[in-house]
């Protein structure tokens, strides 16, 4: 019995916690992406700010021509300024979490190694 | 013989490991270990802080605190081992025709615990019982279950508990599935993967004889034990699911950021509509119950590319908000379409603007801004509730045409409308205006189940008992579903139904009773309708035991009417009529005046408490086929028949010369007759299983006016008028065959006559004397009375007039010229109708 369960226990450990543990991590990469709204704000990057626009009218008139392509670009630029902070922001936190992950896998692979370290050393420094 | 073996199962391995030691005290274990380890960690530290112990002491407990850390977390793996692969085994020998094989962990578990028992007690028999005792005894989470069903869940596992102790056996085989539990296993849910303890719970409920004794005491039954299943199994999965938090699912609700940096302001939107938003992150709704299919039809049609507004076309209270708040919340956390995900649905509230604006030209012009906002924003769906009052051609007050304006908008794809109306609105006012109507797509919202009720009133118990500190039983909830089902039919579910449940406990809230129970349901049912439901009350039951005397009271003669029609009444509230039937109906046969309309009035009075609660057509008015329409109704008007039922589902209906009647009359009391139910003109139900239905004729009087002279016996008379109307084509067999019971009604004799005439003036004598005067009713005057009466054509029907010819003109003459007053003594003189004065 104890052989069996023992070999149980190795196979939910390293397999199906494991794969659990990836499977959370990939949640969580997944969802800081949808909470910063990477994808969208690169789809709409160059897109105005909150859509201000000016229209160039009817008839030619150069000044007010450049004058409206100068509002317009700003709104977009302004917007892609915004925007670029955001997606860096959202970006370092897509890579802490990363590395969180990275560092929560290992640890767990490694998990029965380091309790059996730590319960030696505190076994020493008891006697 | 079943196949049902535990013994030879992937689970059966594991339970037996649950059983050892080391894996079931890793629960307890894990804890103490952490407790221990705060303890020792805080003296460490308090010792560091303080320098109050020397290095080797600290550096002991500090040895302590890390091996306490350790077996904490060494427990805390071994624990989640255990729920994770021991008791939530998925794994099942594939193929294979053991029943047992399909049992989960704690379900195996107790039929295990079931088997060990009645070895160890030597039995030859393991029946039902000995696994309903190890199924409550394992599972504490059933508690929930009896709670809910006022049945004291401890004392439940005493008494079984006690009727298994007393189980003993010298059995030396291995001991048998009795017949009960073999019952019970067949009984197991063929299309589920896996029998979880609620399962053989409710199998135990239909089949096990002592479970089945304590629901009968707490008035249950076996489905109320599935129901209340089927509650908990949702609470536990939903519980489930908000503990996972790293769920991509979960993890979601945390809303996002930055979604409309691209979608432009909307400043005059957002004054004058109601976003939806802020509900669900603050989840004030959680789940929605029903209408699944129509929520996926409301978001193919706004995804769609062309039509891309939505008509939501149902009854008011069928939930048709709710509907539309579901898909706002599917797109709030990003699971519905890509193009739908993360819009911002918002109510348009036009009611507010257009009372806050009086001058209609600029209502219009903030509302083309309020589009043209939402066109621009990109991201917007508007909710239009109530939609028809906008779009009609009659100005009504408080509502605004606003065809024109938004007939322009419709066509853009960035502008989405949900428009929310019903069917009157949309026949009267949406239809007559295509252009409108081509653009949107229709769904239809039909009312929820009575079962999707139920759930619906049990989701919103935790809030109603958190908001107002009493608890919610079972059999409160299953009452107001099965009375709204049958006494406020012609109202949708979820609405009345979840109406009735806030006036429960709000009423309950203004007292100090704990909890809700079914018998204030019956109370406000009852208040509500008029309809005494629940228990049949004392004084109701006196009126059942002794309906005949009571009629009699009133009617004289008709012996055998009476008793039909009140043997027919007790059926119908002992509750062992046909649900799908009204409560009784009848066909009162005999000539006029013998007291066809008198017991039936006298019926609606002593039953119904009042004779207003007698709805009378004479059918007489309905010859022509036209006709029908006056009776149920058409889309021009409203229709007699489904609008007074409607306000009295509790009342008698008389249709008097049921013969008159064109055929396709009689063809739609056929239906009702049958089923209790028929559709109006505008297609919705209308219920009259809580109605008396009596017709009468007076078809083949003569026959029995006949059949008094030649004294023909009474017995085969009702076989010869029967035929005798089927021959003559007045009526068809099948329609006179779907009564409860066909009545003759005697002829009246002298006799009878002289007991009408008793009645009525008991009647003028009853009302004399509130004037202080005493009335006389003497022998020689009620004789002369039937005599002067007397018909055999129109029975008692001429003596109303002649009593008020002969009797009262003369007395109201004496009272008003002085000649008799207070105090006096008077008769009447039975041969020149004078008023005698008797000292």
């Amino acid at each position: 019995m104890s052989r069996s369960i023992f070999l149980n226990f190795i196979s939910w450990y390293y397999f199906e916690r494991t794969r659990a543990i990836i499977q959370v991590w990939k949640n969580f990469l997944k969802f800081n992406l949808a909470y910063f709204s990477t994808g969208f704000l690169l789809k709409t990057f160059f897109s105005p700010w909150r859509k201000y626009q000016w229209s160039y009218g009817r008839g030619l008139d150069i000044g007010r021509y450049f004058q409206v392509f100068t509002s317009n670009l700003l709104s977009r630029v302004m917007g892609s300024i915004v925007r670029f902070f955001l997606i860096i922001i959202g970006a370092i936190f897509e890579l802490l979490v990363f590395l969180l992950g990275i560092v929560a896998i290992v640890s767990w692979i490694f998990l029965p190694v380091i309790l059996i370290i730590v319960f030696l050393f505190g076994l020493r420094l008891i006697f | 013989m079943i196949d049902f073996d535990l013994e030879n199962t992937a689970i059966f391995q594991n339970i037996k490991w649950s059983k050892h030691p080391f894996l079931k005290g890793a629960h307890f274990l894990k804890y103490l270990f952490l407790i221990l380890f705060f303890i020792f960690f805080a003296l460490f530290l308090i010792g560091f802080l303080s320098s109050g112990l020397d290095k080797s002491s600290l550096s002991r407990l500090f040895g302590f605190s890390l091996l306490l850390f350790v077996l904490f977390v060494f427990f805390r793996i071994v624990n989640s081992f255990f729920n994770e692969r021991i008791i939530r085994l998925d794994k099942r020998i594939k193929g294979s025709s053991n029943l047992a094989e399909k049992l989960s962990f704690s379900s195996a578990s107790a039929v295990l615990s079931s088997i060990r028992f009645a070895r160890r007690e030597k039995l030859s028999h393991i029946n039902s019982t000995i696994l309903f005792y190890f199924v409550l005894k394992e599972n504490p989470d059933l508690g929930f279950i009896f709670t809910r069903a006022l049945i004291s869940y401890k004392n439940t596992i005493k008494e079984v508990g006690k009727i298994i102790k007393e189980m003993r056996g010298k059995e030396k085989k291995k001991p048998v599935f009795s017949e009960d539990l073999q019952k019970v296993i067949e009984d197991f849910p063929k299309e589920k993967q896996k029998i979880e303890i609620g399962d053989i719970l409710s199998s135990l409920a239909k089949f096990d004889p002592v479970f089945k004794e304590i629901l009968i005491r707490a008035d249950l039954n076996a489905k109320d034990i599935r129901n209340l299943t089927l509650w908990l199994t949702s609470l536990k999965k939903q519980i489930e699911e908000e503990k996972r938090w790293w769920e991509y699912k979960n993890l979601l609700k945390k809303g996002s950021l930055a979604r409309d940096w691209a979608s432009g302001y909307t400043i005059n939107m957002d004054r004058y509509s109601i976003g939806w938003s802020r509900f669900f992150k603050k989840r004030i709704f959680n789940a929605f119950t029903g209408h699944q299919d129509e929520v996926r039809k409301i978001e193919r049609i706004l995804f769609k590319g062309e039509i891309n507004n939505v008509l939501l076309v149902g009854r008011p209270g069928t939930g048709r908000k709710n509907a539309v708040m579901q898909f706002a919340q599917k797109s709030f956390f990003g699971e519905s379409f890509p193009s739908l995900n993360y819009k911002r649905v918002m109510e348009l509230d036009l009611s507010s603007l257009v009372s806050e604006i009086k001058d209609i030209e600029e209502v219009e012009a903030v509302l083309s801004r309020i589009f043209s906002e939402a066109v621009s924003a990109g991201n917007v769906i508007l909710v239009i509730p109530e939609i028809h009052d906008y779009l009609g051609s009659e100005e009504k007050a408080g509502t605004i045409d606003i065809s024109g304006i938004i007939l322009s908008y419709l066509h853009l794809p960035q502008f989405q409308v949900i428009g929310i109306t019903n069917y009157s609105g949309l026949h009267d006012s949406i239809e007559k205006k295509p252009a409108i109507l081509n653009l949107f797509g229709k769904v239809e919202l039909s009312e929820i189940s009575s079962e999707e009720a139920l759930t619906a009133l049990e989701d919103s118990v935790p809030f109603l008992e958190k908001k107002y500190k009493k608890f919610i039983s079972y059999p409160a909830l299953r009452d107001i579903v099965d009375y709204c089902e049958r006494y406020l039919s012609n109202l949708p579910f979820p609405k009345k139904s979840q109406d009735i449940l806030e006036e429960a406990i709000i009423l309950l809230s203004r007292t100090k009773e704990k909890m809700l129970r079914k018998e204030q349901i019956a109370q406000i049912v009852s208040e509500k309708t008029k309809i005494p439901v629940g228990r049949i009350e004392i004084k109701e039951k006196e009126i059942l035991l002794d309906l005949e005397n009571l009629i009699h009271q009133r009617i004289i003669n008709q012996n055998l009417a009476v008793s039909e029609i009140s043997a027919a009444l007790r059926r119908a509230r002992s509750g062992i009529r046909q649900e799908v039937k009204p409560m009784g109906t009848f066909l009162f046969l005999g000539p006029t005046g013998v007291g066809k309309t008198e017991t039936s009035k006298a019926l609606a009075e002593i039953y119904f408490g009042s004779e207003d609660k007698m709805i009378r057509f004479d059918m007489s008015e309905f010859q022509q086929t036209k006709d029908l329409s006056r009776l149920i109704g058409s889309l021009d008007i409203q229709g007699l028949l489904s609008v007074k039922t409607r306000e009295n589902p509790f009342s008698l209906i008389l249709l008097d010369e049921i013969e008159k009647a064109h055929p396709d009359v009689l063809n739609l009391f056929l239906q009702i007759l049958d089923e209790g139910t028929f559709r109006d003109g505008f297609g919705r139900k209308v219920d009259l299983k809580n109605t008396i239905i009596i017709a009468t004729s007076n078809a083949g009087y003569q026959m029995i006016l006949d059949a008094i002279k030649e004294k023909i016996e009474w017995s085969s008379l009702k076989t010869r008028i029967l035929d005798h109307l089927f021959q003559t084509g007045i009526f068809r067999p099948e329609f006179v065959n779907r009564f409860d019971g066909v009545v003759i009604f005697n002829p009246l004799s002298k006799e009878n006559l002289l007991g009408i005439a008793e009645l009525q003036f008991n009647k003028l004598k009853k009302n004399l004397f509130k004037k202080n005067i005493e009335f006389v009713i003497t022998d020689p005057l009620k004789e002369r009375i039937a005599e002067l009466s007397y018909n055999p054509q129109f029975g008692a029907r001429e003596m109303k007039r002649v009593i008020q010819n002969k009797v009262e003109d003369v007395l109201a003459k004496a009272l008003l010229g002085g000649e008799i007053k207070k105090g006096d003594k008077i008769k009447i003189d039975p041969e020149t109708f004078k008023i005698i004065k008797v000292f």
